[in-house]
């Protein structure tokens, strides 16, 4: 007992009846302890009896219920003098009442929009997070109004829509290698609108409840969207009037592919107008279409859309769309664009005929005779595949430019600041839209069947395939720009995108009280210390100032 | 039993007075406090074992409203009875 020893040399008594003492003083203790239940020493503390009742629990080799006899057993709580001696070291840390649920809601938000969205948008910053959600609840009402409105038909036609929003935006992300950034970026914006604006084109063509009317508007345009494979002239002739539609909305694309996204987001806006309407309000859209057009390089085409514009402006958008990528598609590019473009029509053909025919039978003949035309270049249609997908995002974007508008309200009056927004809520959609396009992918494929019988069998099966190899390709994970500049967490789940504060290393401060206080996890240390070059997360010196990290979900 | 009871038993246990043991007390209380600061841990034989142990830090919530409270590690005295002591115990119980 060699604290006997150390009392000798701090007691100046013999080693004997030092250790006397010292087992002395523990004995009576012990006496005490059994006679009186309870001892209290001052400078070391309370010893007390507790007695605990019977209880059962479980056997942990078994697992069958044993019976704990009823027992008493020593406790002990150190004297205040003595727990603070112990705790000297660690007496600086205090109790920190974490922040409201701020943080925490903000954190939930976050991670809720990235799930939302899909692995490509790497744009959603935490400032645009809030807006972001309020478009979202805009949006979703629309949508379910709009299915809700909808017949199973309509339905079956949006579920087929979402897979080419699947591949579109596969190709987008294609496209983006091979051209430059800002064509990359119409793309995505694009694929973004691209799931509102079928959503609205199927909405208000069905809205009119008027069958008939619908049927041979989509006839045309499907006749069109054929007719181009085979001959750009005779496109034109098979459906002059469907041309000009096609053309006005077309139009607006390339001035998207070619010019800023503003410019088309721009565009798009009068669009939306007109779309509500279908027929009336198209006029206004083609003006705007035709200025752009001239602005763009694309004159041939701007004036042959004028031109059968100001023919017909009841046409709807999808078909006449399909024909103006053609002629955007030939006027940048070569002649080898055409057929890329016609293959394009082939495929949308494809997919809106199956809707079509599922609600509409009398018109069928009329798409038939033309189908087998399409089917006739699936070698080109292959190699104008990337540019048949551009160009598709492009339009599909236009259109969920002008739904979105139409249904947030920025019909007319479009300025700088509702670009912004809008360009948020395409963001959102497709985000929402890219999900639940892997679950309509088997309907889509489902829906495929009846209308291979009917037209284009070998197509469809392309497309869907080819869906689905980009689906697969588009979650690819994307690394924004912005965290070039600060250094990353290689195996961590977030990018270090910013700087969200900084603090300064106080006595009883820890790596983990910032964590907990700006991310309301402590899973968060090693960005700090990542942030901040820290080595040793236990040892950070005092007064350093800590820059805490800006994450995003990778 | 409270301190100055327990010094008079010890001093009558010892034959020492009671201001003797009381410093003598002392004496062998700031040793293991000084042993307790540096960590370590004292076994007493037939009593039991004194040992200095790390509380991690934890969150706990205030029921009454919901205010969530970051506990800062600490170092906490645990005390442990040895068998004999345990036995004693159960038997002054059991009587």
């Amino acid at each position: 007992m060699d604290i006997a020893q150390a009392l000798v040399r701090r007691s100046n008594i013999p080693y004997s009846v030092s250790a006397s003492f010292v087992r002395q003083f523990f004995e009576t203790i012990q006496e005490a302890l059994l006679r009186e239940k309870i001892v209290k020493v001052r400078g070391l503390g309370t010893f007390k009896l507790v007695s605990v009742e019977p209880r059962e629990s479980v056997s942990v080799v078994d697992g069958s219920r044993i019976q704990i006899a009823g027992h008493t057993k020593v406790s002990f709580t150190p004297d205040a003098v003595l727990r603070d001696a112990v705790n000297k070291p660690f007496a600086e840390f205090e109790t920190v009442s974490l922040s409201e649920n701020l943080d925490l809601s903000l954190l939930d938000t976050l991670e809720d929009d990235e799930t939302m969205s899909s692995p490509n948008d790497t744009r959603l910053s935490a400032a645009n997070t809030s807006e972001d959600v309020v478009v979202a609840d805009e949006i979703g009402p629309e949508t379910s109004d709009d299915e809700t409105t909808e017949t199973s038909e309509k339905a079956s036609a949006e579920l087929e829509k979402k897979p080419e929003e699947m591949e579109e935006a596969a190709s987008a992300q294609d496209n983006e290698t091979n051209i430059s950034e800002e064509v990359s970026a119409d793309h995505e914006e694009g694929n973004l609108g691209d799931n509102p604006s079928e959503k609205e084109e199927e909405t208000p063509e069905e809205n009119p409840s008027e069958k008939e009317e619908d049927a041979p508007e989509k006839n045309p345009a499907e006749k069109e969207e054929e007719t181009p494979e085979e001959n750009p002239s005779e496109k034109e002739e098979d459906a002059p009037e469907e041309n000009p539609a096609e053309k006005e909305e077309e139009t607006p694309e390339e001035v998207c592919s070619e010019n800023t996204g503003d410019v088309s987001e721009e565009d798009a806006a009068p669009v939306v107008t007109t779309n509500p309407p279908v027929i009336e309000t198209v006029a206004p859209a083609e003006t705007l279409l035709e200025q752009t057009s001239a602005e763009s390089e694309t004159d041939d085409s701007s004036d042959d859309a004028g031109t059968l514009q100001s023919e017909e402006n009841e046409e709807k958008m999808t078909a006449p769309s399909a024909v103006e990528a053609e002629e955007t598609v030939s006027s940048t590019k070569d002649a080898g664009a055409e057929e890329t473009s016609a293959s394009t029509e082939e495929e949308w053909s494809s997919k809106k005929k199956p809707t079509e025919y599922l609600e509409q039978m009398e018109l069928e003949p009329s798409a038939l005779p033309k189908d087998p035309g399409t089917s006739s270049k699936p070698q080109k249609q292959r190699s104008g595949f990337v540019r048949f997908f551009r160009s598709l995002t492009v339009v599909l974007s236009f259109l969920a430019f002008g739904a979105l508008c139409y249904v947030v309200g920025y019909i007319r009056p479009i300025k700088c600041d509702s670009l912004e927004r809008v360009a948020r809520v395409w963001e959102v959609c497709c985000s929402e839209l890219l999900n639940f396009g892997a679950d309509e992918q088997s309907s889509v494929e489902s829906a495929h069947a009846p209308d291979s019988v009917i037209v284009i069998p070998i197509d469809s099966a392309d497309f869907v395939g080819q869906s689905e190899e980009e689906a697969k390709a588009a979650p690819a994970p994307k690394i924004p720009s912005e965290t070039l500049a600060y250094p990353q967490l290689e195996e961590g789940d977030y990018w270090i995108v910013g700087i969200k504060g900084t603090e300064i290393m106080k006595p009883g401060k820890t790596l983990l009280n910032f964590s907990l206080k700006y991310y309301n996890s402590k899973d968060f240390v090693p960005y700090i210390c990542v942030m901040n070059d820290i080595t040793n997360p236990d040892v950070v010196p005092l007064n350093k100032e800590l820059r805490i990290p800006e994450l995003r979900k990778k | 039993m409270n301190h100055k009871d327990f010094i008079s038993v010890l001093s009558q246990r010892t034959g020492a007075s009671t201001k003797v043991t009381q410093t003598l007390v002392n004496n062998l209380l700031a040793e293991m406090t000084s042993r307790f600061e540096e960590g370590e841990s004292l076994q007493v034989q037939n009593f039991g074992t004194f040992e200095v142990k790390k509380k991690l830090e934890r969150i706990v919530v205030n029921p009454t409203n919901g205010q969530r409270m970051l506990v800062p590690p600490k170092l906490a005295l645990s005390f442990k009875p040895s068998l004999s002591l345990k036995d004693a115990v159960q038997e002054g119980g059991e009587g």
